[in-house]
């Protein structure tokens, strides 16, 4: 079974079909190639339906135009409505002036006539002579004749399809090619209506549009392009007219191309009039349209009106054209202002009815599938490619009312005869919806690039595919926006500021008076005042304390049960900054020792610990009469820190191995040779073991590491009064690493008041209770003092 | 990671302190001489650390003296008296009279003025304090302060007033009970941070001698 492809689809379709049952595309031509020895003949069978049985066929538009020109026909005798000026510009003139000679013809078309070697251009000639002969004859005498075609409508319509035919023609056809009928739903006339709908949309405001602005902004920049468009081809084809008249004119061997479709127009008129004869009128549906626009139908009726033929000129025009130098009233066509021809030409909104504007679908013609299988060469052509001035043709006067109705639909009160512009949704689907480039620049056409290759060459405007995969193009977005956090945005503020403030210049600085530290001064005196006072004059005297603090009894009682044969070992762990406080302290200690005979060995985990050792020793056993070696021993640094206490808890001897200001008559070389050391071998031998120290960190250290070594010997510790807190966990545990307690200086003086031996406690007694009183008033100047200014700024404030 | 280096440093250090750890538990006279043995190395190491740390003091001012920097006449005093006492000390022994006499007569009275500059030091900032905030934390502050204060300082005159035991007992029982109680606090945190450490190093999972 043969089938024929789908030109737009590419599927396969039923040879006989008429359009593609898959996407509606019309598989064969409107256009059928007609053999080129048959003239060119309206086609209608013989069984053709009468006007009226037509008129079911007849396009919409084409009715309406009907409807409209019955119900605004005020008499029948009238041939037509008050048209344009320029149409009754025409009528007067023709009415009144003869015009040329009949059997004149001008000399370019003499020639032209001459040139010819056919007798065609002759035989069409005569008839134009004569049916000016039989117009000028019957313009004055015969009433109109309504079931007669007008012989102009005919050379109008006939002028208008040859004109159509000619600018969609790439190439002339050859003469005596037929011509097809223009009925409804051709090529020809649904270019016109894609002609006058782009006119339309060219002239007709935005405003007026009765859809929604914003609905369509996308499109009116695409009606605005195509408007330019349509406006420069008509400018360069207006253009081009005065060119051929500057030239030689009808000696020209080339003739413009609306004057060939002027003869060709004159030719298909002949013809088709000879049918029209024989048939007793105009084809059927141009006489119906006529009829319904109430034109005289009769060609000798349009002669009683001669209007502009094809291919004549309005009378009034050439009244402005230069003077005929012959005379005979031919035109001289290198003289005519063109200018002023083209000024004087209707728009084509004018003459062409609205209906025609009208999109397809509203219209009711069939849909012309933008590919026609042989006629696309033909007929198919775009409106840029041929000669022809919108504005130049001339249409009856039907047409004009039809068209001109229209024109006013942008009178307020009026309402449109189209229907509300909708977007078809697949339309809908396609709208942009945001673009960076609002308006698409499109070039010119005659600055768009030919192709040159492929099957496309030749073409004009084609897209390259070239250009827009490999031309830089500007970038769809408007540029990388830097994306930074808070953070960076913080710092780059800062940075920022930095730059600015390095950039500004440093106001001089005033050089205030500096304010002397009064305060600071004062409270220096009063403390130095207050501890000098007492030593130097002996007041203040304070009570010494009545209370012995209950840490003192398990201390005294560990002193008193200390062994006298084995030495105590005490520990010098503090700073001598401390020694104001602590040797008076400690001093309370090693007199109760010393008093009870108790050998004394020193150690120290600190650096200046031996010497502290060595003048507070000699200081307190001075009364004594001790001996170095005998009564007391150093043993001087012990260097490692808790390791060094761990390893001299474990083994005393490995860890300090010879000693700090041993006697002269040292047996040995190490202080652990003398006899108050000789019975020592590790920590237990000791009869006790106290630890002075300052800080927290020494005391623990000593609790901590020596206590798994201590056994029975008991573990005492002599503190300052800020470090008492941290010690006294260990001496109230229930397994207490620590027996007793000596902390500050009123317990030193407790101490040394129960021993009954003053030392060096009870000496600084009133010294640290007249400091202590002094901090203690400064300390409530102060907060008098705090409280009184917050008073008065809060009372200033108030006030 | 170089895995011989890092076995080799973590079984030296898991093995001392696994040593040095059961000589608490375990009497065992072999261990304890171990455990002594390595006591002593670390004392040792110890002291040669004292030794590096007198040497950077010593770098480090020398730097700045050369360099001419802020204060390089105060590291070019430093350095003096480093060396003589180190001289001294070296030459005649700690225990000689003139390194005595420069620790009575300038170590012992500096670092005690120092002690009373910040007696004052102290003084003067509870006397600014109600100037400057005047807020709960302050309040109590200088409450607590003055308190103790009145209670561990003699009184001028009616020391043994009624009025006076009653302040003292305040005082003692906030020092014993409230300082106390934060005290043991301390070292609990103190005490379960050591164990934490040194369960991290015996474990290998704390590595403070590196990788």
């Amino acid at each position: 079974m043969a089938e024929v492809r789908c030109p737009m689809c590419s599927r396969p379709n039923e040879a006989d079909a008429e359009v593609c049952v898959h996407c509606g595309a019309r598989l064969k031509p409107l256009i059928v190639e007609q053999p080129s020895d048959q003239p060119a003949q309206p086609k209608r069978p013989a069984d053709d339906p009468s006007p009226d049985e037509a008129g079911a066929n007849v396009p919409d538009w084409l009715s309406r135009i009907r409807q409209r020109a019955d119900e605004e026909q005020p008499e029948p005798d009238e041939p037509a409505g008050p048209g344009p000026d320029w149409l009754s510009r025409l009528r007067s003139a023709e009415t009144e002036e003869p015009g040329p000679p009949a059997d004149e013809i001008p000399d370019w078309l003499a020639g032209e006539e001459l040139s010819e070697e056919g007798g065609e251009a002759e035989q069409w000639l005569d008839r134009l002579r004569q049916s000016t002969d039989e117009a000028a004859d019957e313009a004055a005498d015969e009433p109109p004749v309504e079931d007669d075609e007008p012989e102009e409508i005919i050379r109008l319509t006939g002028r208008l399809d040859a004109a159509a035919l000619d600018w969609t023609e790439p190439e002339p056809e050859p003469e005596g090619e037929p011509e097809p009928e223009p009925e409804a739903g051709s090529f020809e006339s649904a270019f016109a209506d894609e002609l006058t709908e782009a006119q339309d949309r060219a002239d007709e405001p935005p405003v007026e549009e009765p859809v929604e602005a914003g609905d369509l902004d996308w499109l009116a920049g695409d009606l605005e392009s195509e408007a330019t468009e349509e406006q420069a081809r008509q400018d360069s084809f207006a253009l081009d007219e005065p060119a051929l008249a500057a030239g030689d004119g009808p000696a020209e061997p080339e003739r413009p191309d609306w004057f060939e479709d002027f003869e060709r127009a004159g030719e298909e008129e002949a013809e088709a009039l000879e049918p029209a004869a024989e048939a007793g009128g105009s084809p059927d549906w141009l006489g119906e349209a006529v009829e319904d626009a109430g034109l005289p139908a009769d060609a000798d009726e349009a002669s009683a009106e001669p209007e502009p033929a094809a291919g004549e000129l309005d009378p009034a025009l050439i009244d402005r054209a230069p003077d005929d130098p012959s005379g005979t009233g031919e035109l001289d066509w290198g003289q005519l202002d063109w200018g002023t021809l083209e000024d004087e030409a209707p728009p084509l909104e004018e003459v062409l009815p609205q209906d025609l504007g009208a999109p397809p679908e509203e219209r009711d013609l069939p849909h012309v599938p933008a590919l026609i299988m042989g006629a696309g060469d033909e007929g198919l052509g775009t409106p840029e490619s041929g000669d022809f001035d919108l504005d130049a043709i001339e249409l009856p006067d039907w047409l004009t009312e039809a068209g001109g109705e229209p024109s006013a639909v942008g009178e307020p009160g009026q309402e449109r005869d189209l229907a509300p512009a909708t977007i078809p949704s697949w339309l809908e689907a396609m709208r942009p919806v945001e673009t960076f480039r609002p308006v698409v620049d499109l070039e010119p056409e005659e600055e768009q690039s030919v192709e040159s290759v492929g099957p496309l060459a030749g073409l004009r405007g084609v897209l390259l595919a070239e250009p827009v995969v490999a031309k830089p193009r500007s970038s769809t977005t408007v540029g990388a926006r830097l994306q930074i956090t808070e953070r960076q945005y913080a710092q780059t503020e800062l940075l920022r500021r930095i730059v600015e403030e390095e950039e500004q210049e440093l106001a001089a600085m005033r050089v205030g008076g500096r304010r002397l530290p009064w305060v600071r001064w004062l409270i220096s005196l009063v403390m130095l005042v207050a501890v000098l006072l007492p030593p130097l004059t002996g007041l203040p005297v304070f009570a010494t304390p009545e209370r012995v603090s209950r840490d003192l009894g398990p201390l005294i009682e560990v002193v008193n049960s200390a062994p006298t044969e084995r030495p105590a070992l005490v520990v010098f762990d503090y700073e001598p900054g401390y020694s104001a406080e602590l040797g008076g302290v400690a001093g309370a200690l090693l007199n109760h020792m010393m008093a009870r005979g108790i050998p004394v060995v020193t150690v120290s985990t600190r650096p200046t610990g031996p010497p502290l050792a060595l003048d507070l020793v000699n200081q307190i056993g001075q009364p004594y009469a001790i001996e170095n070696g005998r009564n007391y021993v150093h043993l001087g640094y012990l260097s490692g820190g808790p390791a060094a206490v761990l390893l001299f808890s474990a083994a005393p001897r490995e860890a300090i191995l010879k000693g700090f200001m041993l006697p002269a008559d040292l047996p040995g070389d190490s202080g652990w040779d003398l006899p108050i050391l000789r019975n020592v071998g590790q920590l237990s031998d000791f009869g006790m073991v106290a630890v002075i120290a300052t800080g927290t960190d020494a005391a623990r250290t000593w609790a901590e590491q020596a206590s798994p070594w201590l056994g029975d010997t008991p573990l005492v510790m002599v503190l300052s009064a800020g470090a008492e807190p941290l010690i006294r966990p260990y001496f109230e545990s229930l397994d207490p690493k620590v027996d007793g307690i000596l902390a500050g200086l009123p317990s030193a003086v407790a101490y040394e008041q129960i021993n009954g031996r003053p030392g060096d406690g009870l000496a600084r007694w009133d010294s640290f209770g007249s400091a202590a009183l002094a901090a203690e008033l400064i300390l409530a100047a102060g907060i008098v003092y705090g409280l009184a200014g917050w008073v008065v700024r809060r009372r200033r404030k108030d006030g | 990671m170089k895995l011989g280096s890092y076995v080799v440093w973590a079984a030296v250090a898991t093995g001392t302190g696994i040593l040095v750890l059961l000589g608490y538990f375990i009497e065992v006279d072999l261990l304890i001489r171990v455990r002594l043995l390595l006591i002593q190395w670390a004392v040792l190491l110890a002291a040669a650390a004292l030794l590096l740390g007198l040497f950077n003091l010593l770098a480090v001012h020398w730097s700045k003296v050369s360099m001419q920097d802020d204060g390089w006449p105060y590291s070019a005093l430093l350095i003096l008296f480093f060396l003589v006492t180190l001289v001294l000390g070296l030459l005649f022994g700690p225990d000689y009279e003139v390194v005595l006499l420069l620790f009575r007569y300038v170590q012992v009275p500096i670092e005690a003025s120092l002690l009373a500059l910040l007696a004052v030091s102290l003084t003067l900032a509870g006397f600014r304090i109600f100037a400057q905030r005047r807020d709960l934390l302050s309040v109590t502050f200088m409450g607590v302060s003055l308190l103790v204060l009145i209670g561990t300082a003699p009184w001028p005159f009616a020391g043994d007033s009624v009025l006076a035991l009653a302040v003292s007992d305040i005082r003692a029982w906030v020092t014993q009970v409230w300082a106390s109680a934060g005290a043991r606090g301390i070292l609990l945190g103190v005490a379960l941070g050591a164990i934490t450490t040194g369960l991290r190093v015996l474990l290998a999972s704390d590595r403070p001698y590196g990788d």
